[in-house]
């Protein structure tokens, strides 16, 4: 019984040894030595550019332009333009019912019928 | 401390070495009460001050300058523990396979420096017990034993409630009673 109230005892001694007791300190001339390591680890030009690259929001944004360029080339090219289409049906239109437009040379080669008649 | 603060916005050197100078002591003494060891607890002193330093521009003065400093401490602290324990894990693999000839070497009793020469060798038992609690209750029970933080204080240091760091707290005791009484007992 005794030995286990020491036990709890000298638990309650460990468990406050830390009571009253000072802060630990870095070395000497820590600012020093803090500037050495702050010069030293200042990134390069190009360090400094993969690190603005590696952002998130900036690294995001850059996929989703890719994504959204490719996905607007692969749509035009499934679809083709509304106003060839366009043109090419006013062209089968045309073709059709003879509306072709005539030109100054076709005027010249239907001339000498035309006065033949 | 607002004069301070806008100093070290705009890159004031001598206000840095003001901030440095007046927190490193806190900062040191937090990082080796996690760590428990002087070159470790130096290595994430000077990281602290240089993320301080990087991330003012975005320390919008919601807490105090030291609740800030002990919050990048903690949370540099518990990282470069993992770090170890991953180092460790790894070299434990490859010592299986025959790829790593020596072992790498468990670290001796840690003894605080500020600790009094009647308590040295009960404090030592005590961070032996420390270093082996989860990371949570080690940091609670360094910010509460070392640094005498009252539990608010650390709730805001730790960003969790005030409940939460009562709990963690009276974990920690629980679990250090327990190895010590497995200590005294064997």
């Amino acid at each position: 019984m005794r030995k286990s109230h020491d036990i709890e005892k000298e638990i309650d001694a460990v468990l406050n040894s830390m009571d009253g007791s000072g802060r630990a300190t870095p070395g000497d001339f820590f600012y020093t030595r803090l500037q050495a390591r702050m010069q030293q680890e200042q990134p390069s030009a190009i360090e400094r550019l993969a690190g603005f690259i590696a952002r998130p929001a900036v690294a995001i944004t850059g996929i989703a332009v890719i994504l959204l360029i490719n996905a607007v080339t692969l749509l035009k090219q499934w679809n083709p333009a509304p106003a060839r289409q366009e043109q090419v049906a006013l062209q089968a239109f045309a073709d059709e019912y003879n509306l072709s437009v005539v030109t100054f040379y076709d005027d010249e080669k239907h001339c000498p019928d035309d006065d033949a008649n | 401390m607002a004069g301070l603060i806008d100093n070290l916005k705009q890159g004031d050197a001598s206000a840095f070495s003001n901030m440095v100078n007046t927190c490193k002591d806190m900062v040191y003494n937090t990082a080796i009460g996690i760590l428990q060891q002087a070159e470790d607890a130096e290595d994430v002193t000077q990281e602290v001050f240089i993320q301080a330093y990087e991330s003012m521009s975005s320390f919008k003065g919601e807490s105090s300058v030291s609740t800030w400093l002990y919050r990048i401490t903690v949370t540099k602290s518990l990282d470069h523990l993992r770090r170890k324990t991953r180092k460790k894990r790894w070299a434990k693999i490859t010592s299986l396979f025959g790829l790593q000839d020596a072992p790498v070497p468990e670290p001796a009793d840690f003894e605080h420096p500020g600790v009094t020469l009647a308590n040295k060798e009960r404090s030592t038992l005590l961070f032996r017990a420390v270093a082996r609690l989860p990371e949570n209750q080690k940091a609670v029970f360094v910010l509460h034993k070392l640094e005498g933080l009252p539990a608010k204080e650390i709730a805001a240091v730790m960003d969790i409630s005030l409940a939460s760091v009562e709990g963690l707290m009276h974990r920690a005791k629980a679990n250090l009673r327990e190895q010590l009484e497995k200590y005294y007992k064997s």
